[in-house]
């Protein structure tokens, strides 16, 4: 499994945001985008998760351009995730359930998730009012449920504490057991994060700076 | 004065408790014109309001300003449009509907769509587009993003269509132009209203005025019941 990126551009109006002219992920690794404010990693991420389109350059996931629809297996989770009205289990639940699957399977997984993030005395409560960090850690679980082959995260530890930024790391490297995976994970927190990845990846001003192991 | 209102409030209680079949048929067709109008203005509305909601397109602004103008289309106008196409020399004339409840739903469609349409793109020019794209990044197809919004807009959705309804049962002008008030056949509790007035029989238009205050109370308890239940309640499929 491989995502290559060739001459990829994104504007934002008149301003050029991003230009990355020849990138490759490779499976089995976890990668930080690190970078300040503005410079574009978020816009990178929702443009391989297809959520806009650049205007010039290519994405291809499995050798197929990642425009053509949406990608089962890769799943893109914002900063600010968005609940659905709904309880906490059921959002969890959900990519499951779009998938067809057994009410038995998805409660087995549902319930294996919300055991590792602490989330069980929270599971029948309506995921609209829960808390910036119970809210990040329903997007992660329901993120993670469905077990994408591509993994992106838009700053998923931004409200933690370091507990749950150590049980996130942990869940992180649990699923790169399977060595198809790729997880793609923006950061500020480069110094305490800088443990779990392979490769760190620089974007400032929209261009791509260092890339160190 | 008072005692002319009394009096009325008193003979409009009698017609309704005595069961007077007629007012029951008059009340009946209301009901069923304006709820057939509303669900069609809803199949209209509802995936009309989904998508400009979320598509950007040229003169999107100019768009939104001519469907807030048509939410307060003056219900006389409509009727006049509908009577011109379906008069006898008008364009649809063929099809015989003037002066009947199938005109009477036609008009009142035009009538709401342009409400559930303004409701839903307002809601949907908001959040839906999060919405749709945490269903796409979760792997969820067109059709089943399309159904996800509207699970999350269903209190948007739930107000539309009660609004369109409550406009639609309320209006007196359209119906009365397209529907012609016949006994029987068209009369309905506005048209109704309408005419018991202009003869003098009090009674009847306030029995009328009482039903339509009751099934505007209850559509709004409804849609307050359910809005105050959204926020505590839980959807859980309970493992």
């Amino acid at each position: 499994m491989k995502l290559s990126i060739q001459n990829l551009k994104q504007c934002h109006g008149k301003k050029e945001v991003l230009y990355i002219p020849q990138m490759e992920f490779c499976e089995g690794k976890v990668y930080g985008i690190i970078g300040p404010n503005g410079s574009g990693k978020s816009t990178f991420l929702r443009l391989i998760a297809g959520l806009e389109q650049p205007i010039s350059g290519t994405i291809d996931y499995n050798e197929k351009n990642i425009k053509q629809g949406s990608v089962k297996d890769v799943t893109y989770m914002e900063q600010k995730p968005y609940m659905l009205k709904r309880s906490v289990y059921e959002n969890i639940a959900y990519p499951l359930r779009i998938r067809g699957e057994e009410e038995a399977a998805i409660r087995n997984k549902v319930n294996a998730l919300m055991d590792q993030l602490e989330l069980r005395a929270l599971e029948h409560q309506n995921a609209k009012s829960l808390s910036g960090g119970e809210a990040q850690k329903v997007a992660l679980a329901r993120a993670m449920v469905f077990e994408p082959a591509l993994l992106l995260m838009d700053e998923p530890t931004a409200n933690l504490d370091q507990k749950t930024r150590k049980l996130i790391e942990n869940m992180i490297r649990q699923r790169h057991k399977d060595p198809h995976r790729i997880t793609i994970m923006v950061t500020h927190d480069d110094l305490s994060e800088q443990k779990i990845f392979d490769e760190i990846i620089h974007i400032e001003e929209g261009k791509l700076c260092i890339l160190s192991v | 004065m008072v005692d002319y209102i009394i009096e009325g409030i008193i003979e409009g209680f009698k017609l309704l408790i005595g069961l007077d079949q007629d007012v029951y048929k008059i009340i009946g067709l209301s009901v069923f014109v304006s709820s057939i109008s509303t669900l069609l203005a809803a199949i209209i509305g509802v995936p009309l309001g989904i998508y400009t909601g979320l598509k950007n397109f040229p003169l999107k602004t100019t768009y939104a300003r001519l469907v807030y103008t048509l939410m307060s289309l003056p219900p006389v106008v409509v009727g006049l449009v509908v009577a011109l196409f379906l008069s006898r020399k008008g364009p649809l004339g063929f099809m015989g509907f003037l002066y009947s409840p199938t005109a009477m739903i036609i008009a009142q469609t035009l009538l709401v769509t342009p409400i559930i349409v303004g409701n839903i793109f307002n809601h949907t020019k908001e959040h839906g587009l999060t919405v749709y794209n945490l269903g796409k990044t979760l792997g969820a197809g067109r059709l089943e993003r399309f159904f996800l919004l509207l699970s999350e807009l269903r209190v948007a959705v739930l107000i539309a269509l009660v609004s369109g309804l409550g406009r639609a049962i309320s209006e007196v002008g359209a119906v009365m132009i397209v529907g012609g008030n016949i006994q029987g056949s068209t009369r309905v509790m506005t048209s109704y209203i309408a005419m018991n007035h202009n003869m003098g029989n009090y009674g009847m238009s306030i029995a009328m005025g009482m039903v339509l205050l009751v099934i505007a109370f209850l559509l709004n308890s409804i849609l307050y019941t359910y809005m105050e239940g959204e926020k505590h309640e839980t959807i859980h499929t309970k493992p």
